[in-house]
C-alpha cells in the first residue's frame, strides 16, 4: 500500500515531509472582494523549478510540499494585474497568503475572456462542463439577464417537453434524477414553470458545474446529473443595485458590504410579470405566476476561514393545457425553500481545505383545481456534510462524511381515488474517499470510492466505485469516466400527458433502490485559439426506474410499476470565438428506451416484456449560439432544433364497469376510459426556434441602463407542446414573441 | 468576423431552417373499428334485463341523454327467438347520463343467448352468454371444539360454472365503554376463490376469528371512544354465481388491472363483459360457542 502511495507522490519519508513548507489562501477581486476562480498561483524558485495551483470556486489555492527557500510568488489572472512578491520559506512554514487582484484598467473584449481554459461551449471534460454568468448570458432570452434553465436547454442530451412545466431530462434521466444545488443546499424542482427561467438566475451565480454523467463522491443519491451552483459572494467594497424590467419577468438585485472588507450580502428577488405584460400581447393564454428570492451573507471571519448563509425560496403555480367543457384544467404549484450554511476553512495546524455544510430543503408540490389542491407531496430534509480536500505533489485527496435524513409526506389520489396519504423517512450516513491522482504531468485519475449506510433501515450498506480519467497534450485532451449511483427517492410523474406536471416525490421501496451505471468517453481539440472540438459518447444503465403505472382510467395514478432504462448516444460540439463574434453548435444524437416491468404487461400486451421509447427520447437534437457586437449593439441568437419525442396515441374512449360479479346495471357506477395505443408510440412533430436579441448600454455616471429588444421564435414556429388527449386539442409553445427589457443598475 | 461572412452565417442559419423540419402535422388517433363497448347480464332470477352501452367515442365521454345510435337485439340461440331491448336514460349519482338498453323475458338454465349491439352503418358488437344452473346453501354444523379456530362451514350443491365474487356480511353491533350508544355496522368480507371442491358441490369455511379481528380493527380505527364487545347479530352470505367465462385473468377482479380495454371481455368487435349471473344468498346466526371462540360478545355473557 505504502509503495502505491509513494507511485503517486504521496508518501514520503516522514522527516522530509514534516521539513517542506506550503503556502496557502484566498485570490478575490480586489474591487468587490468576490472570490477569483481559475487563477494561476505560481512558486518560481531561484533555479527556476515551478510549483503551482489553480484556485478553485471559493478562489482558494494551495502548493504544499515547497522546500524551504527563496521564491517568485506570483499569482495572474487574465483581464487582472498579476500580483508578484518574493516569499522566503522557512523548514516546515505553513504559510497562508490572501491575495487581492485588481482589474486590468483597460477592458478586455466584451466576450469571452480568452485564455480562460475551464469554461466555453465545448469544454467539457469527462461529462463535466464548468458555467459561468457569461456563458449563462449569452443565450437570448426575454430578461437582459440571463437564466441557468436558458444554457441548461442549450445543451446536447438535455430535453425540455417544452417550454413551460419545468421539466429537464439529462441524458436519459427523469427531471426527479438530477441533483441540483445552490451553495450545498438541495433544489428539488429548480426550474420555474416557464422554460426560460430556475430558480438561478445569472446575477447571482458565481460558477455551475453540470456534470451529464460520471459525478464523483460529493454528489450522491442521484443516478442522472447534477447540477452545482455555487452563488457570488455579493460587493464587500461597495453598494450595487439592479432592478429589471421585461414582459415576463421584473428582477431586483441587492449588494453590498454589511461590514466593509468583511461581512457582505446579496439579495435577488423575481417575480414573473406575465400577466401584467407578456399576457397583454401574446396571443396565447399564459395563466404562469412565479418567482424566486435568493439571499447570502458571506463572512470572512478570519485570514483561514469564511462562512456564508444562503437561503432560498420558490414558487411557481399554473395550469397548462386547454380548457374544455368536459373538465376542469387542474393548476400545478411547487415552492422550494432552502436554507444552509457553508464554512470553509484553511486549518492552522493541518494540511487541508475543510467545507462544512449545514442546510435544510423542502419542496411543496400541489395539484387540483385552481386554488384547492387535492393531491400533494413534500419531500425535506437536513443534510449535513464535511469535505475535505488534501494537497500533494502529484495528488489531491478529497474525502468527506455526510449524513442526510429525508422524508417525504404526500396525500396523492386521483379523480376519482380516495386521497392516500403518505409518510416515510429515511436517513443515511455516508463516506466517500476521491483521490486525484496525477499519474503522468498528461495523465490525471480520480478515483472514488463513496459507502452509505443506512441504520436502522431494511437496506444494505452500499458501496459504489466511481472513476474519471483525464489525458490532456498539447492541443488534444480525451476523457472517460464510469461508476455506479442510486437513488431513494423519486419524483412520479403522469407522462402520458405532457400537460400534467405535477410530481409527486415518493420513496423507493427500501432493498430496491433506482440504480444506474454511466460510461462515457470524450476527445476535444483545440484546432486554433479560437476553436475548439468535442465529442463525447455515453451509455448509462438504468435500473428500477419507478415509473407511474399504466392506467386506462383517465386520471393520474400513483400506483408504481417498475421499468428499467438503457441510454446511449453522443454529443458534438464546436466552439468558435474570433474578435467580436463568439459561437457555438452542437449536436446530440441519443436514444433513450425503457422496458416496463408490470406484472400485467403479459396481460394488457400480450408479450413478457415491454419496450418503449419514454416521451423524453429526443432521437436529434441541435444548438446554434452565436454572439457579436456591431457597433454599440451586442446581438445575441440562438436556434434550437429538436426532432420529434414520443406520444401515446389513443383509439378512443368508452366506459369501464367493474364486473367484479353481478351488477344493478340500471345503478351500478362507472369510469371513463382511455383506449391507448401501445405506449408513446406517436412522435410528436419536430421543434425548432430561433431567438434573437440586440441589447445596448448606456453609461450615465455612476449608473449603467441597458436596453435589450429582441423576439422569441422569430419566425413564429408553431411548435406542439402537447396533444389533448381528451378532445384532441393542441397546445403550442409560445409563438412569436417580441421582447423589450431595461435594465438599471446602480452603484 | 468581417459583416460579409456573418450574412452568409445568418443565411445558412435561415436556410436549414426551412430545410428542416417544416412539418407540423401529427397523427393523434389511431383506428379503431370496434363501435360499442358494452356491460350487462341476463338474471336468470330477474323478468328484466340490462345492458349498458358506450359509444366509443374519439373524445372523452361526455354522455348525454338524447337517444344513440345504437339497436340492441338477443337472440336465443336454441329457439332463435329474438328480444328487441329498449333504450332507457339513467342519470348516475354523479349527475351523468347513461343508456341502458333492457328487455323483459325469464331466461331458463342452459339457455344461451347471444346480444348484438348495432350501428346504422352495420358496425356490431356481440356477445353470447349461457345462464348458468341453480344452486343451493346449506349452512353445516361447525366444529365448536377445534382449539384455536371458529369456522363456519357452508355448502354450496351444484355446479356454478364460475363463482367471480362471495361477499361475507356480519351484522355486529359493538358496546363502548362507558355506556355510550351501540354502534351498528355491517362488514362485508370478500371470499372469492376459497371455495373447495367437494362430492357434489363446493365448501366454504368461514373463517370467524379472522374476520373478527379485522372487525374489531375496523371499531376501533372508526370511533374515538373504545369499543370494548362486540356483538355478532347475523352473518349473511351471498355468493355470485356467473357463466363459464365469467372469471379473471388474473384470479381476482382488481379494477386498476382489469380497467385495460379487452383484459377481461367476451365482447366480439368490441370491449366490456355480457354474461349471466345471479345471487344466491343466505342468513344465519352461527352457533354461540363458535361466535364465543371466535372472540364476539353474547349478551348475557359477563
Amino acid at each position: 500500500m505504502m509503495a502505491a502511495f509513494a507511485a503517486f507522490g504521496l508518501a514520503g519519508p516522514t522527516q522530509t515531509r514534516a521539513q517542506l513548507a506550503s503556502v496557502r489562501g484566498f485570490v478575490s477581486d480586489k474591487v468587490n472582494g468576490e472570490a477569483l476562480v481559475g487563477v494561476n498561483v505560481l512558486l518560481e524558485s531561484g533555479g527556476g523549478d515551478l510549483r503551482g495551483s489553480i484556485t478553485d470556486t471559493d478562489g482558494i489555492y494551495s502548493i504544499t510540499r515547497v522546500p524551504p527557500g527563496v521564491y517568485l510568488f506570483r499569482v495572474s489572472y487574465v483581464g487582472y494585474t498579476s500580483h508578484l512578491d518574493t516569499l522566503r520559506l522557512a523548514t516546515g512554514q505553513r504559510q497562508t497568503i490572501n491575495v487581492d487582484l485588481a482589474p486590468l484598467e483597460t477592458e478586455l473584449g466584451e466576450l469571452v475572456v480568452e485564455g480562460e481554459p475551464e469554461t466555453g461551449a465545448a469544454r467539457v471534460t469527462a461529462g463535466q462542463q464548468v458555467v459561468t454568468p457569461r456563458d449563462i448570458d449569452l443565450i437570448p432570452t426575454p430578461d437582459i439577464s440571463g437564466d441557468l434553465a436558458s444554457f441548461l436547454t442549450a445543451l446536447p442530451g438535455v430535453v425540455s417537453l417544452g417550454d413551460r412545466g419545468g421539466q429537464l431530462f439529462v441524458r436519459g434521466g427523469e427531471p426527479s434524477h438530477n441533483l441540483t444545488l445552490i451553495d450545498g443546499m438541495y433544489v428539488h424542482q429548480p426550474a420555474h414553470i416557464l422554460g426560460f427561467y430556475s430558480a438561478f438566475p445569472s446575477d447571482i451565480i458565481r460558477q455551475a458545474d453540470i456534470y451529464t454523467a460520471g459525478h464523483g463522491g460529493p454528489y450522491s443519491g442521484r443516478i442522472a446529473s447534477v447540477i452545482d451552483v455555487k452563488s457570488r459572494n455579493g460587493n464587500k467594497r461597495e453598494y450595487n443595485a439592479a432592478v429589471a424590467v421585461a414582459p415576463f419577468v421584473s428582477t431586483f438585485l441587492f449588494e453590498g458590504p454589511l461590514v466593509r472588507n468583511r461581512v457582505s450580502i446579496i439579495g435577488s428577488a423575481r417575480q414573473s410579470m406575465i400577466r401584467q405584460f407578456a399576457q397583454r400581447y401574446v396571443p396565447q393564454d399564459l395563466p404562469y405566476t412565479f418567482g424566486d428570492m435568493f439571499a447570502k451573507v458571506h463572512m470572512i471571519i478570519s485570514q483561514t476561514s469564511q462562512l456564508s448563509i444562503s437561503s432560498l425560496y420558490t414558487h411557481d403555480v399554473g395550469t397548462i393545457g386547454l380548457p374544455s367543457e368536459d373538465r376542469i384544467l387542474e393548476e400545478v404549484g411547487w415552492k422550494n425553500y432552502a436554507i444552509g450554511a457553508r464554512y470553509v476553512v484553511l486549518p492552522r495546524a493541518l494540511p487541508f481545505v475543510a467545507e462544512v455544510l449545514l442546510s435544510w430543503s423542502r419542496l411543496h408540490t400541489e395539484q387540483g383545481p385552481p386554488g384547492k389542491p387535492v393531491r400533494w407531496s413534500r419531500p425535506e430534509g437536513f443534510s449535513y456534510a464535511v469535505n475535505m480536500t488534501s494537497f500533494y505533489q502529484r495528488a489531491e485527496w478529497h474525502w468527506g462524511l455526510y449524513w442526510r435524513a429525508p422524508q417525504i409526506t404526500s396525500e396523492l389520489g386521483g379523480l376519482y381515488q380516495e386521497l392516500e396519504y403518505g409518510y416515510s423517512r429515511r436517513h443515511k450516513a455516508g463516506l466517500y474517499i476521491e483521490p486525484d491522482f496525477y499519474i503522468t504531468p498528461a495523465l490525471k485519475a480520480r478515483l472514488t470510492l463513496i459507502g452509505e449506510l443506512f441504520p436502522g433501515q431494511d437496506q444494505q450498506s452500499i458501496l459504489e466505485p466511481r472513476l474519471r480519467l483525464i489525458w490532456e497534450r498539447d492541443n488534444h485532451q480525451a476523457s472517460a469516466a464510469a461508476g455506479i449511483y442510486h437513488q431513494e427517492v423519486f419524483g412520479l410523474n403522469d407522462r402520458r400527458d405532457a400537460t400534467n406536471v405535477f410530481t409527486a416525490w415518493r420513496s423507493a421501496p427500501t432493498t430496491d433502490l433506482s440504480r444506474a451505471l454511466h460510461a462515457l468517453v470524450g476527445y476535444r481539440y483545440s484546432l486554433s485559439p479560437g476553436m475548439e472540438l468535442a465529442a463525447e459518447g455515453f451509455y448509462k444503465r438504468l435500473r428500477n426506474l419507478f415509473i407511474s403505472e399504466w392506467t386506462s382510467f383517465p386520471r393520474f395514478t400513483s400506483r408504481l410499476q417498475r421499468a428499467d432504462g438503457r441510454v446511449i448516444g453522443i454529443d458534438l460540439r464546436a466552439e468558435f470565438q474570433h474578435k467580436g463574434f463568439y459561437g457555438y453548435v452542437n449536436y446530440g444524437l441519443s436514444s433513450v428506451e425503457y422496458e416496463a416491468k408490470q406484472p400485467a404487461i403479459n396481460l394488457w400486451f400480450g408479450q413478457e416484456r415491454l419496450l418503449f421509447r419514454p416521451p423524453h427520447d429526443r432521437r436529434h437534437q441541435f444548438n446554434v449560439v452565436g454572439n457579436t457586437k456591431l457597433g454599440e449593439y451586442e446581438i445575441s441568437a440562438r436556434w434550437n432544433f429538436g426532432s420529434g419525442r414520443p406520444f401515446n396515441l389513443v383509439y378512443g374512449f368508452d366506459g369501464f364497469v367493474n364486473m367484479d360479479g353481478y351488477q344493478d346495471i340500471f345503478s351500478a357506477p362507472d369510469d371513463q376510459r382511455v383506449i391507448y395505443g401501445p405506449p408513446f408510440s406517436g412522435i410528436l412533430p419536430t421543434y425548432h426556434r430561433l431567438d434573437v436579441t440586440v441589447a445596448r448600454r448606456f453609461e450615465v455616471g455612476n449608473n449603467r441602463l441597458t436596453a435589450q429588444a429582441g423576439a422569441i421564435n422569430l419566425y413564429d414556429r408553431r411548435n406542439l407542446f402537447a396533444l389533448d388527449l381528451f378532445t384532441t386539442e393542441r397546445s403550442y409553445q409560445l409563438p412569436f414573441v417580441p421582447t423589450i427589457s431595461l435594465k438599471v443598475e446602480t452603484r | 468576423m468581417p459583416v460579409n461572412c456573418r450574412i452568409i452565417a445568418l443565411a445558412l442559419t435561415l436556410g436549414a431552417i426551412l430545410v428542416t423540419g417544416c412539418s407540423e402535422n401529427v397523427t393523434t388517433r389511431l383506428r379503431l373499428d370496434q363501435p360499442f363497448s358494452i356491460y350487462g347480464l341476463i338474471n336468470p332470477k330477474a323478468d328484466t334485463h340490462g345492458v349498458r352501452v358506450f359509444e366509443i367515442q374519439h373524445n372523452i365521454m361526455l354522455v348525454r341523454p338524447e337517444p344513440i345510435d345504437a339497436t340492441v337485439t338477443s337472440t336465443l340461440v336454441q329457439t332463435g327467438e329474438k328480444q328487441l331491448w329498449r333504450d332507457s336514460v339513467i342519470q348516475l349519482d354523479d349527475g351523468d347520463y347513461r343508456h341502458v338498453f333492457w328487455a323483459a323475458f325469464r331466461a331458463a338454465t342452459g339457455e344461451t343467448y347471444h346480444l348484438k349491439v348495432v350501428r346504422s352503418d352495420g358496425e356490431t358488437s356481440s356477445a353470447t352468454t349461457t345462464i348458468p344452473g341453480p344452486i343451493e346453501l346449506e349452512v353445516l354444523e361447525a366444529d365448536t371444539l377445534k382449539p384455536g379456530q371458529a369456522l363456519m362451514p357452508v355448502f354450496v350443491h351444484g355446479d356454478p360454472p364460475a363463482v367471480p365474487r362471495i361477499d361475507v356480511e356480519y351484522v355486529v353491533v359493538g358496546f363502548s365503554e362507558g355506556g355510550s350508544d351501540p354502534i351498528f355496522k355491517s362488514v362485508v368480507f370478500n371470499y372469492v376463490g376459497r371455495l373447495e371442491q367437494r362430492p357434489g358441490g363446493l365448501l366454504l369455511e368461514i373463517d370467524m376469528v379472522d374476520d373478527f379481528l379485522a372487525i374489531f380493527e375496523e371499531f376501533d380505527s372508526d370511533n374515538v371512544v373504545t369499543t370494548e364487545v362486540i356483538d355478532l347479530r347475523e352473518i349473511i352470505l351471498r355468493i355470485h354465481v356467473g357463466d363459464a367465462n365469467w372469471v379473471s385473468p388474473i384470479g381476482v377482479f382488481d379494477e386498476e388491472f382489469l380497467v385495460e380495454p379487452g383484459s377481461f371481455s367476451n365482447v366480439e368487435n368490441g370491449f366490456g363483459y355480457f354474461g349471466s349471473a345471479y345471487v344466491d344468498s343466505i342468513a344465519f346466526r352461527p352457533p354461540l360457542a363458535l361466535i364465543r371462540r371466535a372472540g364476539f360478545y353474547v349478551v348475557g355473557d359477563e
